[in-house]
C-alpha cells in the first residue's frame, strides 16, 4: 500500500485562480521525492494539504490509508511533518532547546526521551552548540538548520522539506541531506526545491506547472526532458547540456566524456 | 566615493565572563564605488555576512572601529543622519518577509521612492515590478497572500524602485526558479555595467560568482578570510577548502574530466559554452 495517495486533489485560495488542479499521484514507503516547478506552481500548497494545514473537500488525500479530514488530522499529524519554507513562521520556543522541544512535549514524550532526542538532532543539523540561543537571533542558515532539528526530532515516518536547505551552504547542505538519509528508521521524504542538483539525492521528480502535474518519473528520465524543465521555468543540469553539445558535435572520445559527464552529475 | 570600514568589530551580545561576542572582528575594507564592483559575499552559515552588509548602510553601529559611508561616518560615538545614506546604499533582507508590509504589493515597493521624496514613484514601483517579473493581476493583491518566490520578487523590486548607488543583496536568488534567477542575475549585470551601479551580493550559489563577480569576499567566523577575483580564489585550491568552499560546477566537471581521461584542459571555464570549446580543444576536435 502507497504511504501518500493523493486523488484528484484541487484547491483555490480566491474564485480567480487555481493553486493546484487535479492532482493525483502516490508515493511508497521510502521513497525520496524532488518536487520542482516554477514560483506560484503550487509546491508549498501541496505540501501544507499533505499534512493537513489547508484542507479541501476537492479530491482526498489518503496517508498511510487513512483518509484525512477533521476526524483524522490529529492521527494523520503524527505521521508526517513538514519543515516550512520560511523558517520563521515554525518557531515557537525562545531557546532552540524550546523550539525542538515543543513538538515532543505536545506528544507527551518523557523527560529522558525527549532530551535524547534534543541532542541527538540538534547534532545532526550542526546547532548542538546553540541550544541556549534564542532562534530569532540565529543566521539564517542557523533558522533553517534548527526548524530541520525540531522536525525531525518528532520521528515522523514522512518529511516535507518545503525549500527547507536554501539558505545553507552547499557543503552543510550535503551534510545535513547525508545524515537524514542515514536516518535507520526508514524515511518517506518529499523534498521541494529549486535546485536540480539537488533532486538527484532522490528516487524520482514531480513537476508542477500552473498547479498541474506536468511530469513524474524516475529521476534517471526525469532530468533528461529538458523541454519540460525548461517550459516550467528550470535550467537543466550543465552536465545534461555539455553531453548534448558533446553529441551533437560527434566529438573524438565522445562516449567517455559522456560517462564521466553522467558520472559527475551523481556524485555530488 | 567609496564605504570603508577601519578597524571595524561587532558583537551582538555580551557574555557576562568573557565580554563582547564578537561574530566580525577587527575588519579592514574599503569599497570604492567608482570601480562600479559586482562583489560577491561567500563563506558558510553564521560567519557574519548579513551582519557585515548591515553595517554598510547603518543598520547596524559598529561596536568598535568606523564605517564611512561616503565620507559620513557611523561608529558608537557618533550619530548620523541615515536617511540620506539609506537613499543611496539599498539593501535587501534574507527575508523577503522583513522588508514587506503595505497592504498591497503596488504601495509596498512605493514605499521607498515616497520615503526618499522622489518624484514619478508609481511608475518607478510599476516599472521596478515588471522588471522582477511581477505582472499586474499582482499588483493590488496583498503581498502576505504571496508564494514565497513571489514575495522575494516584490521585496527586490522595492530596493530597484529607489535606483540607489550601491545595491546590496542578501541571498536574492533563495526561493526564485532558475529562470527568475537567471533574468535577476542579467538584470542586475546590466545596472552594474550600464548604469555603473555597484552590486553587492551575498549568495552560497557558486554559480551566481562565476558568471557575475569582479571581486569576491570570503568570510570565515567573523574574519574576512579571501579578497580577490574569482580567477584567484577558485585557482587556489588551499582557500577553496580551507574555507568549504565548492567550486562553480563548470570548474568541478572540467577537473572530472581531467583526471579520468588524463587530458590536458584549462579547467577554470565559467559558462557551458566555453567548457564545451575548451573540451573540443583539449580532445583534438570532431571525429
Ligand atoms: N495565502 C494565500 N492567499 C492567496 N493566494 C495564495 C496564498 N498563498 C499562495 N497563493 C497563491 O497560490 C499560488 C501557489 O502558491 P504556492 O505558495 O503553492 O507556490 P510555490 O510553488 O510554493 O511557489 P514558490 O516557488 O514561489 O514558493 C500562487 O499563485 C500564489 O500567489
Ligand atoms: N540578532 C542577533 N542576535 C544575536 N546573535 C546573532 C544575531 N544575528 C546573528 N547572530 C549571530 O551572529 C553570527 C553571524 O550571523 P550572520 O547572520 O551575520 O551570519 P551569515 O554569514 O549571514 O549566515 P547565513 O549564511 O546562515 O545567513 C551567527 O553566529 C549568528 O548566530
Ligand atoms: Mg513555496
Ligand atoms: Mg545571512
Amino acid at each position: 500500500m502507497a504511504i501518500i495517495e493523493v486523488n484528484n486533489l484541487t484547491y483555490r485560495y480566491t474564485k480567480k485562480k487555481y493553486a493546484l488542479k487535479d492532482v493525483s499521484f502516490k508515493i511508497e514507503r521510502g521513497e525520496f521525492v524532488s518536487i520542482v516547478g516554477h514560483n506560484g506552481s503550487g509546491k508549498s500548497t501541496l505540501g501544507k494539504l499533505l499534512c493537513g494545514l489547508l484542507q479541501t473537500k476537492h479530491g482526498e488525500i489518503l496517508i498511510d490509508g487513512i483518509k484525512l479530514s477533521d476526524d483524522t488530522i490529529d492521527e494523520v499529524r503524527q505521521k508526517i511533518g513538514i519543515v516550512f519554507q520560511n523558517p520563521d513562521n515554525q518557531f515557537v520556543g525562545v531557546t532552540v532547546k524550546n523550539d525542538i522541544a515543543f513538538g515532543l512535549e505536545n506528544r507527551n514524550i518523557d523527560v529522558d526521551e525527549m532530551e535524547k532526542r534534543i541532542k541527538k538532532y540538534a547534532t545532526i543539523v550542526g546547532m548542538d552548540e546553540f541550544l541556549d540561543k534564542n532562534p530569532e537571533n540565529l543566521s539564517g542558515g542557523q533558522k533553517q538548520r534548527v526548524a530541520i532539528a525540531s522536525v525531525l526530532a518528532m520521528e515522523t515516518d514522512i518529511l516535507i522539506f518545503d525549500e527547507a536547505t536554501s539558505m545553507i551552504d552547499p557543503l552543510g547542505v550535503k551534510e545535513v541531506t547525508n545524515a537524514i538519509k542515514s536516518l535507520k528508521e526508514e524515511k518517506t521524504i518529499i523534498y521541494i526545491t529549486h535546485n536540480l542538483d539537488e533532486t538527484l539525492m532522490g528516487d524520482r521528480m514531480i513537476v508542477l506547472k500552473n498547479g498541474e502535474i506536468v511530469l513524474d518519473e524516475k529521476i534517471d528520465n526525469a532530468i533528461k526532458q529538458k523541454d519540460i524543465l525548461t517550459n516550467s521555468n528550470l535550467e537543466p543540469l550543465e552536465q545534461m547540456e555539455l553531453i548534448e553539445l558533446v553529441n551533437k558535435n560527434n566529438l573524438n572520445r565522445k562516449e567517455e566524456v559522456e560517462k564521466v559527464l553522467w558520472q559527475s552529475a551523481y556524485q555530488k | 566615493m567609496a564605504i570603508s570600514l577601519s578597524k571595524v568589530s561587532f558583537a551582538y551580545e555580551k557574555s557576562r565572563k568573557t565580554g563582547p561576542l564578537y561574530v566580525l572582528k577587527d575588519i579592514d575594507l574599503t569599497i570604492d564605488t567608482e570601480k562600479n564592483d559586482f562583489i560577491t559575499i561567500i563563506g558558510h552559515t553564521g560567519s557574519g555576512k548579513s551582519t557585515l552588509v548591515q553595517l554598510f548602510n547603518g543598520l547596524l553601529t559598529p561596536s568598535s572601529g568606523e564605517v564611512n559611508v561616503f565620507n559620513k561616518i557611523i561608529s558608537s560615538k557618533k550619530k548620523t543622519k541615515l536617511k540620506e545614506i539609506r537613499k543611496r546604499v539599498g539593501l535587501v533582507f534574507q527575508f523577503p518577509e522583513y522588508q514587506l508590509f503595505e497592504e498591497t504589493v503596488l504601495k509596498d515597493v512605493m514605499f521607498g521612492p515616497k520615503n526618499y521624496g522622489l518624484d514619478d514613484i508609481e511608475n518607478r514601483a510599476k516599472r521596478a515590478l515588471q522588471s522582477v517579473g511581477i505582472s499586474e493581476e499582482l499588483f493590488n493583491e496583498s503581498p502576505f497572500s504571496l508564494s514565497g518566490g513571489q514575495m522575494r520578487r516584490v521585496a527586490i523590486a522595492g530596493i530597484l524602485a529607489s535606483s540607489p548607488d550601491v545595491l546590496i543583496f542578501d541571498e536574492p536568488t533563495v526561493g526564485l526558479d532558475p529562470k527568475g534567477k537567471k533574468e535577476l542575475l542579467d538584470l542586475l549585470e546590466k545596472l552594474n555595467k550600464v548604469d555603473n551601479k555597484t552590486i553587492i551580493f551575498i549568495t552560497h550559489d557558486m554559480e551566481v560568482v562565476a558568471k557575475a563577480a569582479t571581486r569576491v569576499l570570503v568570510l570565515d567566523n567573523g574574519n574576512i578570510s579571501f579578497d580577490g577575483t574569482k580567477d584567484e580564489l577558485f585557482r587556489n585550491e588551499k582557500i577553496v577548502s580551507d574555507n568549504s568552499l565548492i567550486l562553480p560546477s563548470t570548474i568541478r566537471i572540467l577537473k572530472d574530466i581531467k583526471e579520468k581521461l588524463n587530458l590536458d584542459i584549462d579547467i577554470y571555464k565559467y559558462n557551458v559554452n566555453d567548457a564545451y570549446l575548451e573540451l573540443e580543444r583539449a580532445l583534438g576536435g570532431q571525429k
